[in-house]
Order: C-alpha cells, then structure tokens, then sequence
C-alpha cells in the first residue's frame, strides 16, 4: 500500500493539479468566445486570444462568490476528499487534452463533474451519486442549451441577412466591430464561471486539509489554512485566474478551427449572431439557476447561424463527432476519474503512479499533436484537424475551393491547348491567404468566373 | 431535490431567445439606416441619426449584460 502521504503534500499535489486543470480549460474554451472572431477576421487570431486571456483574468478575479460546493449536489460532499478531487482534476485534464488533440469542443465542466462521479462511485458505489441531480442539472441542461442557443442564432441570422445571402461590405465591417464586443463579452462571462470554479475546488481542498491538521493538532494553523465557509486567499484568486489567463493565451487552435471553420463557413454578422445568443443563453441560464456550458452554446450557435444562411454547407459530420464528444464526456471522465482515485488511494505509491500516468499522457498527446500542427498562423487554412494521417500541403490540396484560381470553362476540356492551361494552373502556387480572411461564399449553382477580391471592409 | 424545474428552463429559452432576436433586430436596422437608399450615393442626416440612435440602444443592452455579468453591481 505504501506509507500515507503527508496532508500538506497532498494538498499541494491537488492544488497544483487544479492550476493545470485551469490551464487546460483556458485552451480548451478559448475557441468558445474567439473561433468566430478569428474566422471572420475581426480580431487577428495572436491578437484575440490576448484579449480572451486578459477578460478570462478580469472575469476570474471579479467574482467573489466561490462555489460552495464543486458537486453541485451531485455526489455525497462527505465523499468529496483530496484525493477524491485529485482523481476527478486528472480525469477531467486528461479529457480536456484528448478532446483537444482532435479538435472536438466538449465541455470542461462536465469532464471534472463526470471525473468526479467516477471517484465517488469508485469510493461509496452508485449509493454516493445523487442522479436525479445528475439528470436534471447536468444531461438535461446540455441537452437543452445547444438547441436554444442554435435557435436564437438561426432567427437572429435570418434577421441580420433579410433575404440576402451575403451581406454588404459596409455592413460586414460594422459587425466585425460588435463581434469584438460580443466576444470580448463572451471571453469576460467565461472567466467569471470557469474561474471561479478552479477557485472553489482549491479553496475547498485547502479548507479540507486545515479539517485533517486540525483533527491531529488541534492548535494547528498552517499558512494556507481555510475554515470552513471564508473567502478564498488573494493568492487562489490570483494562480487561478492566471492559470486559465496563461491556457486561453495558449490558444487552443485545434478547436478554434473547429469552431470557427470546421462547422460552418461563417461571415461577421453570422460571428455576431452566434456570440450574442451564446451571451445571452449564459447570462438567463445564470441568474435563472441553471449552469450551462459555454461549449455546448457557442457550438450550438454557430451550427444555428450556418443553418440559417448556408445550409447546404454546414459540415454534419463534425457536428456529429462533437455530439459524441459531448455523450462521451460523463462516462469517460467517469472511467478516468474512478481509475485515478482506486490508484491514489493506494497510498504515496499510487499517488505518484497517477502522477506519472497523467505526465506520460499529456506528453504522448502533445508529441501526437505535432505531426499536425495548428498554430495562430494556420488556424484559417483548414476546416479539418487531422491527428494521425499527415496534413495535405495547402499547395497541392485544398480543401476550401481557391477563389483566386478560376475553374477552366467546360467546352475547353478536349482543346490540345487545354491540358497545357491545365499544367500552368495547378503549378500556380495560391497567394498567401492573410489570417482571418473570410471567404466569399458561392452558392453551388453558380460558377465564380472571376476570382472574388478580399471581402474585407 | 432532483426536480426539473421546467419553468425556469422555458425563461431561459424564452429570455435568450428574445434578447438575440431583439439585439440582431437592433443592429440590422442600424445597419439598413446607414445604408444609402437607391439610387443615392450617401446617406441622410435623418437616417444617420436614426442608426446612430439603434447602435446606441444596441449598446445599452449590452451595457446591461455587463451589469448582469458582473457580481459587485448586484452586490
């Protein structure tokens, strides 16, 4: 079994924990407030997810009011130890990072909640999970949340177009202007939720730890001790909101492309309309007792949008690989969490064990992503993230027809000249797609016979 | 304790439903007010107030989301 560990190591184990569970939160749900933002090009991507970071760090330090409990209700809070809440942060990173390396939006708060379902059954059984809460704030409220925000965006895009299926130059330079505000908004109500969360969990291991001290040494008062009830220290405050700060400035392109390419192709008020009804379902759900995830909004808008303008183009196989993403949450977090707590409660040995199996993933999922890697400057230039095959040149293929380089007219296909016009034009390297640009649509029963200029105000 | 609390689920809905339809509605007629109508090659002083005034009422709004957002004006 080996030696128990110390109370103030495994605190500081768990604390830390929590600080790259941030961190990997920050990444993973920078998309959420800047995919769009990026896609259209109302911020250059560098320069959006600085601002993301620095409202993520605003929002996490201006709410004060730490969650009480990181359950929600959903397990037995006797249950909810140290290493308890150390199993469910691997379980949730581990998610994170595997969603991620394939791109697939999902959200954090469930991966930490089903983690941690996954812990207390492994500790107490079914008999430690209370599942109507379950049922009726996390599977019902994800259920609900996609749909409604789709709904809001779709008649909102419907408005911002009026019949038209591209809208006017000037016009789109006015909505990359309120797209910036929108997801600076979005980037600001993200901080405030998921920073506070990080605040809780930690605040929470601390006040459980000084209860463990204290029941040995009753006179005992470490430095970092936290009664019961108090508000988290300024140092909590500050190491969270700079963990989720640091992981949003990371970026988290792979889904970024996603969000912003990979669903549908998306101009400025479409961004818009997504961003607002996101705000708006975060800001009712929020002061109407629901917690709905960011993720499972902002995805669900923009799949609203780009139903409402393009149909025909919106991309039903990532929609539904995030579907499954989102289904898979609970129950493989679950897995991951009950795996990590029967391994940490074997004692200082399994500690280490859980530590090492989560360093040597993390690390082999980082080494995977590089075969393809997506960065601030190629963010734009695929709507796919490709894991294991090789990425094409975007020279050779592209999987987003070029508009610079027009198709050859149908009657010139059998000239001899034809084949030579043929050989010139695939040599013809494709300008340099600038960041951000946002391509002119062509509706499929028509035929670009000029190339399109840039359709940035 | 482990209740849906369905009415509270259709506000939610219905509020964010409303306020995107509502701000979307807002800045389009913006955007239709500072459009010069046909034919014309600017637009006019009435309709550049016109749209000026929707972007500023566009802007309250979100002003109010912020003042929902943030904990210390609710304190």
């Amino acid at each position: 079994m080996g030696a128990p560990m110390s109370i103030e190591l495994i605190v500081l184990i768990v604390v830390i924990t929590a600080l790259v569970f941030d961190f990997t939160n920050g990444f993973h749900d920078a998309a959420n407030a800047m995919a769009t933002s990026v896609a259209t090009g109302a911020f250059k991507p560098k320069v959006a997810v600085l601002l993301a970071a620095v409202m993520n760090l605003v929002g996490a330090c201006l709410s004060t009011e730490v969650a009480k409990t990181i359950s929600s209700g959903m397990v037995d809070d006797a249950l909810v130890t140290p290493q308890t809440v150390f199993a469910a942060l691997v379980g949730a990173i581990l998610w994170n990072l595997l969603t991620w390396l394939f791109g697939l939006p999902s959200s954090s708060s469930h991966a930490i909640f089903g983690a941690l379902i996954g812990a207390v059954l492994f500790q107490a059984g079914m008999a430690g999970v209370h599942w109507s809460i379950v049922v009726s704030k996390i599977l019902l409220p994800a259920l609900v949340a996609p749909v409604v925000a789709g709904i809001a965006s779709f008649l909102a895009t419907k408005i911002s177009y009026h019949g038209e299926h591209n809208a006017p130059k000037d016009a789109k330079k006015r909505y990359r202007t309120a797209q910036k505000v929108s997801s600076l908004m979005v980037a600001l109500a993200h901080g405030t939720s998921d920073g506070q969360k990080t605040m809780g969990i930690i605040t929470l291991v601390l006040v459980a730890g000084t209860m463990e001290i204290q029941q040995i040494f009753p006179d005992a008062n470490p430095w970092w001790g936290q009664a019961p009830g108090s508000s988290p220290h300024w140092w909590v405050i500050l190491l969270a909101g700079l963990a989720i700060a640091l992981g949003t400035y990371s970026g988290g392109w792979r889904i970024m492309r996603t969000m912003g390419k990979g669903m549908a192709e998306i101009e400025p008020p479409q961004g818009f309309a997504a961003e607002t009804s996101a705000m708006a379902a975060i800001l009712a759900s929020s002061h109407l007792g629901f917690g709905l995830s960011t993720t499972h909004v902002v995805s669900g808008a923009i799949m609203g949008t780009g139903l409402a303008r393009t149909p025909e183009e919106v991309r039903w196989k990532t929609g539904g690989r995030m579907l499954s993403a989102w289904l898979l949450t609970l129950p493989a977090a679950a897995i991951v969490g009950a795996g990590a707590a029967w391994l940490a409660h074997l004692g200082t040995g399994g500690f280490i064990g859980v530590i090492v199996v989560l360093v040597v993933l993390s690390v082999s999922i980082k080494i995977i992503s590089s075969r393809n890697h997506i960065s601030h400057e190629n963010v734009n230039d695929s709507r796919d993230v490709k894991v294991l095959a090789k990425a094409a040149l975007s020279s050779q293929t592209s999987p987003i027809p070029n508009p610079f380089i027009p198709p050859l007219p149908e009657k010139l296909g059998d000239h001899p000249m034809a084949n030579t016009t043929m050989r010139l034009t695939q040599l013809k390297k494709p300008k340099p797609k600038n960041k951000g640009t946002s391509y002119p649509t062509t509706p499929r029963n028509e035929t670009p016979s000029t190339p399109k200029a840039d359709s940035r105000g | 304790m482990g209740s849906v609390n369905w009415m509270a689920l259709l506000q939610v809905a219905l509020v964010t439903i409303g306020a995107t339809v509502a701000i979307a509605t807002l800045m389009s007629a913006a955007n239709w007010a500072f459009t010069p109508v046909a034919g014309a090659d600017t637009v006019t002083g009435g309709r550049r107030i016109l749209g000026f005034v929707l972007l500023c009422v566009t802007g309250l709004l979100i002003i109010f989301g912020l003042y929902l957002m943030i904990p210390y004006f609710r304190s």
